[in-house]
């Protein structure tokens, strides 16, 4: 029996072996962080293997879903393991308020006249032109949702909802539910009480909704049919319903809010480098077009655009007919109550 | 006696290193106060003169915290010293966050930095943020306890509970020990007749058995608790059964609801309930029930008070068990339970991932760590550690 | 233990236990089975109805640099945290069962706690402290905090098993001249060996399915299976993760069999 056991940890310890002196040995690597899902399948096909295969960098990829806390607590513990991360306009500005992030050098990577003058900033160059918009399955919801009224009122729509759960962008919603119209929504949130109103508004959705946190489980869940509708990201779910043909909509004439992410480099990444190689690249129209190919978000390099079909440029949340629906999220507002207001919103949810 | 020494020191020395050492830090975390005291040096040592009883601190203090301020904002230490003091009141971010960008240049200007101040923002003549800065300026503070018991220094001093609205950790206990408990009840109401069943079977059908007993223990939690999801939502299986055999007429949801947590924890714990018991059940001697039967006890009587009463340490272990490892739940219930049911563990991970507060992470963590630590101390001093048994 | 006490109304009994039993073992069983017809979906959603049968996400797995990687990570994390584990576990629970009866529940308490201490308070006491030796997100780092994690678990099995064991056989070694280590190789180590394997196969389990420590310690170049499942199912919900979960209930259960029948040779010994 015992010779047995001996046959049975030699093999084992034989295959550990061999595990350990197959760990790839690479040059140089970054270690790039992105939305996940099918964004980063989009990043990965259209850019980073492409970057990988001509530089000889290795792109380690990971993701999350936004949280400002991943990247404060890598600088604050000095263990820093991303490179590159792709963050909301709030996060962005905060982050290089608190040093959080390297300065861009937009002479190595090409000028900062190239992009679009809202796509960049000190410490960022626009990844990603996004929105999040009403979604719902057109295959069961016969009669398309038009507002947030309509998200609200579970009478019409039995069901539950989905909601992204954080306070950006979940208390816009609720004061559009509330009959604010769309230019007055951040006038509203502003002024005294307006914080408040929206809480009210959310109370009453409370008991139906299902809280998501990341671009694949929303899709889950209004695919599966747990949710009847849900806040989305529009380019996921346009891409996720054209791969499983799936009759996934978007109610833009009910407003939806429009945001862009940035590639940015933390501070003391150690593959900086590299990071800084990446962004050179990417910054050339043509590069910044695959991603738009893969998955319909805009780029901050106005002549990408002229390399993508219209039926892409159709679904972009940036196309012109959709401006009229559009509520840009309002940055500087949320610099001042990101902190606050997530805080306040991670109680209200839990209780 | 010297190889006794030399066997345990091995294992006991890498766990003080590598556990109960980062353990000590970690609960040191939850009282200490390094991100504002380091950064407030010459401003603490000025405010301590002041009386607090009204108005607010003068010239010297002002004077005092701008440099402090100055000197914060040349090591990059502005940030993190305007986010914990914007835990205590809200707003300190943009104040501190202002002050620190112009602090060189009031530098530059000298006199008044009291007038200075307020004209770069009226909020520093108010009292609330100096009474603030005076309490919070200790290298310890209670901040992070008070918090987790939902308690807080008003602006006369006193402590008093939060409103309503703003307590939550208290009933986030509440909820952590009710879940807990209620798992722990359930698993025993299914184990104990399961491995009474495996303990009183022959070996050979006992073998095979055990096989079902510790399945979840060898299949990932991860993926029991996704299937759970899958299993129990509005369109899942378990709702097309129901709806096939007519027992509902419309489809029940239970994925993200509070039964969705206790149907997967149950599975996932189950096998630490069972094992315990079915091996304290082995070690009873078939012939005392036989012995109080033939003396004329029923089967229940003979059950009830002899078999049960030898089967209750192994009952005490696996309740142990599970309810400890219940009080620390995260996953499970993230993955299938809604936001309202979420444990103290959950909200642990939250300040560490959502919201960087480690001084809150670690109270919470460190009141949930005194709690565990409690009832185990009292199980092993009654039961007995050697009781755990996982065969 | 066959030899079962008879009473009135004792088949019933048993017949109403085996339904009982067999009810909840085929509840146990759903989780398991429910993926599998998942696994071999052609869309891109992890939900019912699937659109048409494809081995798609098999082929994802074993084609994906991701995956296989973070097989091997789990498989190099496990195998090395959890042989220490078992060193030091072993050693441990030798040197428990030594000391006097009254020292050893305080030192068995202080053992196998790591065990019953809740795990984000161990996670994240480890990441801090990790975090500060610049071990975080790093290989030595993850092995040490699995290391702490499957120790208890070694433990429990070997102390029992040393209960039983005959401590005469290790005076009779030592009183006819071998020394105390000869002693432990060829006489205490060889009949202890079951437990210690069983030990070893519970700390291997844990490491490889252990998922929230490594969440807190390990960066995206220590991403293990459990991890990229995580993620898999929270920040990308990819079928490939029922096409895991089915090679993984496959090898559960022949690792299952394999400790069946460790525990029975153990038993004939």
């Amino acid at each position: 029996m015992l010779s047995r056991i001996w046959v049975w940890g030699a093999s084992i310890a034989t295959c550990a072996i061999m595990a350990f002196s197959s760990v790839a040995m690479a040059d140089g690597k970054v270690v790039i962080t992105g939305w996940g899902g099918t964004w980063n399948d989009a990043y990965r096909d259209g850019i980073w293997k492409p970057f990988a295969a001509e530089s000889k960098v290795e792109v380690v990829e990971d993701q999350y879903n936004g949280e400002l806390a991943k990247i404060r607590s890598q600088i604050e513990s000095g263990t820093i393991t991303w490179d590159m991360v792709s963050v909301e306009g709030a996060e962005l500005l905060i982050g290089c308020q608190e040093g959080l992030y390297e300065k861009i050098d937009f002479a190595a990577i090409g000028g900062r006249e190239q992009f679009m003058p809202y796509a960049v900033d000190d410490c960022g160059v626009s990844s990603d032109i996004w929105a999040t918009g009403l979604a719902y399955d057109a295959d069961v919801i016969k009669d398309p949702p038009k507002s947030w009224a309509d998200f609200w009122d579970v009478k019409k729509y039995p069901g539950k909802r989905g909601m992204r759960s954080t306070a950006k962008e979940t208390l816009e919603e609720a004061l559009m539910a509330d009959g604010v119209p769309i230019d007055k929504v951040y006038e509203t949130l502003r002024s005294p009480g307006g914080v408040d109103r929206a809480f009210k508004k959310l109370d009453e959705l409370k008991p139906y909704i299902v809280w998501w946190e990341s671009g694949a489980q929303f899709l889950e869940l209004l695919s599966s049919g747990e949710v009847v509708m849900t806040p989305a990201f529009t380019g996921e779910t346009i891409t996720t319903a054209q791969q499983n043909k799936r009759n996934l909509k978007i109610a833009w004439d009910a407003g939806f809010l429009l945001g862009v992410d940035h590639w940015v480099i933390l501070k003391g990444a150690p593959n900086k480098d590299n990071a800084v190689k990446f962004l050179a690249y990417y910054a050339k129209p043509e590069v910044a077009a695959e991603f738009s190919k893969r998955m319909p978000y805009g780029t901050p390099h106005p002549k990408s655009y002229d390399l993508l079909s219209t039926e892409v440029k159709a679904a972009m949340p940036s196309a012109p007919d959709k401006k009229q629906w559009a509520l840009e999220f309002d940055y500087p507002f949320w610099v001042e109550n990101l902190d606050d207001l997530t805080a306040k919103f991670q109680a209200w949810a839990a209780k | 006696m010297f190889w006794t020494v030399a066997l345990l020191s091995a294992p006991l020395l890498f766990l003080a290193t590598a556990f109960f050492y980062p353990l000590a830090t970690f609960l040191y975390r939850s009282v200490d106060n390094a991100e504002i005291s380091g950064s407030l040096e010459a401003t603490g040592k000025a405010i301590a003169t002041w009386d607090r009883m009204s108005g607010i601190p003068g010239e010297e203090v002002f004077r005092a915290l701008v440099y402090d301020l100055s000197e914060a904002h040349e090591n990059g230490r502005q940030a993190l010293l305007a986010r914990y003091l914007n835990y205590r009141v809200n707003g300190f971010r943009t104040l501190i966050m202002a002050a620190a960008d112009a602090a060189p240049d009031l530098i530059a200007r000298g006199t008044s930095y009291q007038s200075n101040l307020i004209e770069l923002d009226p909020r520093w003549a108010e009292r609330r943020y100096w009474l603030a800065i005076a309490r919070e300026i200790g290298p310890v503070t209670s901040f992070y306890f008070m918090t987790a018991a939902d308690l807080q220094i008003k602006d006369d001093g006193s402590i008093g509970r939060k409103s309503d609205e703003d307590a939550l950790y208290v009933a986030i206990f509440g909820r952590t020990l009710l879940i807990s408990i209620t798992v722990t009840l359930l698993c025993l109401v299914i184990a104990y007749p399961i491995a009474f069943l495996v303990a009183s079977s022959p070996p050979k059908t006992a073998n095979r058995m055990m096989l079902f007993v510790v399945l979840p223990f060898w299949s990932s939690l991860l993926i029991r608790s996704t299937a759970w999801v899958i299993l129990l939502q509005e369109k899942g299986p378990l709702n097309d059964l129901l709806l096939t055999f007519g027992l509902v007429n419309e489809p029940v949801s239970i994925a993200y609801t509070r039964s969705a947590v206790f149907i997967a924890m149950v599975d996932i714990l189950l096998p630490f309930m069972t094992l315990p018991i079915y091996s304290n059940m082995k070690g009873i001697p078939t012939h005392y029930m036989k012995a109080a039967i033939s003396l004329g006890a029923t089967p229940f009587q003979a059950f009830r008070r002899v078999y049960f009463p030898l089967s209750l340490p192994g009952v005490a272990a696996g309740c142990l068990l599970v309810f400890v490892l219940a009080l620390g739940y995260y996953i499970t219930p993230d993955l299938v339970g809604g936001r309202s049911d979420q444990m103290i563990s959950w909200f642990v991970a939250q300040y560490t991932n959502k919201v960087v507060n480690w001084g809150l992470a670690a109270a919470l963590g460190t009141t949930l760590f005194i709690l565990t630590l409690l009832i185990y101390l009292v199980f092993a001093w009654q039961v007995g550690v050697s009781r755990i048994r996982l065969e | 233990m066959a030899s079962v006490v008879h009473y009135p109304g004792q088949r019933l009994l048993r017949a109403a236990l085996w339904a009982f039993a067999i009810v909840i073992f085929s509840v146990q069983l759903a989780p398991l089975v429910v993926l599998i017809p998942l696994s071999f979906t052609s869309g891109t959603l992890l939900n019912f109805p699937i659109p048409s049968f494809s081995l798609r996400w098999y082929g994802e797995f074993f084609g994906s640099a991701q995956w296989l990687g973070s097989l091997r990570n789990t498989f190099v994390v496990g195998v090395v945290a959890s042989t220490i584990a078992t060193i030091l576990g072993t050693l441990g629970a030798i040197g428990v069962l030594r000391v006097s009866p009254r020292l050893q529940p305080f030192l068995m308490a202080l053992l196998i706690s790591p065990m019953v201490i809740p795990l984000v308070v161990v996670a994240l006491a480890m990441f801090l402290h990790l975090a500060r030796l610049g071990l975080a997100a790093s290989f030595t780092g993850l092995i040490i905090a699995h290391t702490v994690v499957c120790m208890p678990l070694v433990l429990i099995p070997v102390v029992s098993t040393l209960q039983g064991f005959d401590m005469n056989l290790f005076r009779a070694a030592l009183s006819l001249g071998a020394s105390p280590t000869r002693t432990f190789l060829k006489v205490v180590l060889p009949l202890i060996m079951p437990g210690v394997l069983a030990g070893w196969l519970f700390a291997f389990a844990t490491s490889i399915d252990e998922i929230v420590v490594t969440l807190f310690v390990g960066g995206p170049e220590q991403i293990t299976l459990p991890r990229q499942i995580y993620s898999g199912l929270r920040e990308r919900i990819s079928p490939t993760v029922a096409a895991v979960a089915t090679l993984s209930t496959v090898l559960a259960i022949s690792m299952l069999v394999v400790v069946e029948v460790l525990r029975r040779r153990s038993r004939r010994d």
